[in-house]
């Protein structure tokens, strides 16, 4: 037997599953094995038919994940770590504010309540001529008994609303008494002021 | 025996099919890895949230997730606390300053009462009293039983400097004498030299 009569015979021993469907030529030339004749005979899809350059491949995967890694990964972690930490910045001075605000507010009301309790300028209007209305009140001027004109004064150094800028208190004789007088009740005691009233409550 | 090269440039060549699920790969990676990073901002962002929940409620702020549109309310919100504690300031600084004031003013005339009530004399009689610029001056009389006198001594501890400046004594037949005092009340002694 010859040698093209033996490699006839063994490619004729090989056994196919479905000899028909296959397109491949069975060649006469060259041995296939037949795990490899069943990879050829695989029905071939689009996606099996095309490729792409391996070395462009991996250069673009490459690439396409680096950039997108950055652009979604690192670009957005850059912005929200920078955002959050803006963000807390802002609420710590938020914070800050609000409670400068609270002890102000505290302080502010505690010292208009404290002073608004011993204020009796409503009286004190009655016997003055001041108004409600903030400002100075210059030339002030009260006439009367040393007793009365000394309870005006003590309501006027004692009423917070007010402050004194300029008093004058004499009488109008040379000779008054303060506070007591047994003196005949002709002596009249001046008292000339100008005073300032505060808007702050 | 057929010469069969091995060698080919189809070998160089990857399958589309391939190629797709590598860039397939790579989507879920730069998805995952953004998923993660998402979540750990989300996580510090709802840890902010939880811990400054005091300040939102009573600000009447709270945080939508949107890190831009947060920062740009709670900057707003901060704004509005400032003006706030601008105006307080003002008013406080206003209230503080009137309340020293008036304290002067008032210790001013304590302090003068201080002297008219001398523990020494029998008698005060006040004849002026004025005050200008946080500084009071009174001119009194002060009667003493006998021809014993004292320098003018305040009944209580006086609130201010003060400087009694005795201008002259009088008696009347041995029965009293009469002290006149000229005093000055608020002035310091730095600026009285």
């Amino acid at each position: 037997m010859s040698k093209d009569s033996e490699r006839d015979f063994e490619l004729e021993d090989l056994e196919f599953q479905t000899p028909e469907s296959v397109s491949f030529r069975e060649p006469d030339e060259f041995f296939v094995h037949k795990d490899y004749r069943n990879r050829l005979n695989k029905r071939l899809t689009f996606l099996d038919k095309k490729g792409v350059n391996s070395r462009l491949l991996i250069i673009l995967m490459i690439l396409l994940t680096l950039s997108s890694f950055a652009f979604l990964v690192v670009m957005y972690s850059y912005n929200a770590f920078k955002n959050t930490s803006t963000l807390l910045t802002e609420v710590n001075e938020l914070e800050n504010a609000f409670l400068e605000v609270q002890l102000l507010t505290r302080v502010r009301n505690e010292a208009i309540g404290s002073m608004s309790t011993r204020s009796y300028f409503n009286e004190l209007q009655t016997l003055i001529p001041v108004g409600t209305k903030p400002g100075n009140y210059k030339g002030v001027t009260l006439s009367g008994t040393s007793r009365d004109i000394l309870d005006i004064l003590e309501m006027i150094i004692n009423e917070p609303r007010i402050t004194i800028e300029k008093l004058e208190l004499r009488s109008n004789l040379g000779f008054p008494i303060l506070p007591e007088s047994n003196l005949p009740s002709n002596i009249m005691i001046e008292l000339k002021t100008d005073l300032s009233v505060t808007g702050s409550f | 025996m057929v010469d069969v090269n091995l060698y080919s440039k189809k070998r160089r060549v990857s399958r589309l099919k391939n190629a797709l699920i590598l860039l397939l790969l790579v989507v879920v990676l730069v998805a995952g890895a953004r998923f993660f990073a998402s979540q750990a901002f989300e996580y510090r962002l709802r840890q902010i949230s939880r811990l400054k929940g005091y300040l939102f409620d009573n600000t009447g702020t709270y945080l939508t997730g949107n890190l831009r549109n947060d920062i740009q309310m709670i900057r707003d919100k901060k704004q509005l606390y400032i003006n706030m504690k601008n105006t307080l300031s003002r008013q406080v600084r206003d209230l503080r300053t009137h309340v020293t004031k008036k304290t002067q003013e008032m210790n001013v005339f304590r302090t003068i009462n201080a002297f008219l009530e001398d523990e020494n004399a029998i008698k005060t009689i006040l004849t002026r009293v004025s005050f200008a610029d946080g500084k009071g001056s009174s001119f009194y009389y002060l009667i003493y039983d006998g021809k014993d006198v004292n320098f003018p001594t305040p009944v209580t501890t006086p609130t201010l400097l003060a400087y009694p400046g005795v201008r002259g004594n009088m008696g009347f037949a041995d029965l009293y004498t009469l002290q006149l005092v000229d005093l000055e009340v608020g002035e310091t002694l730095e600026q009285r030299q």
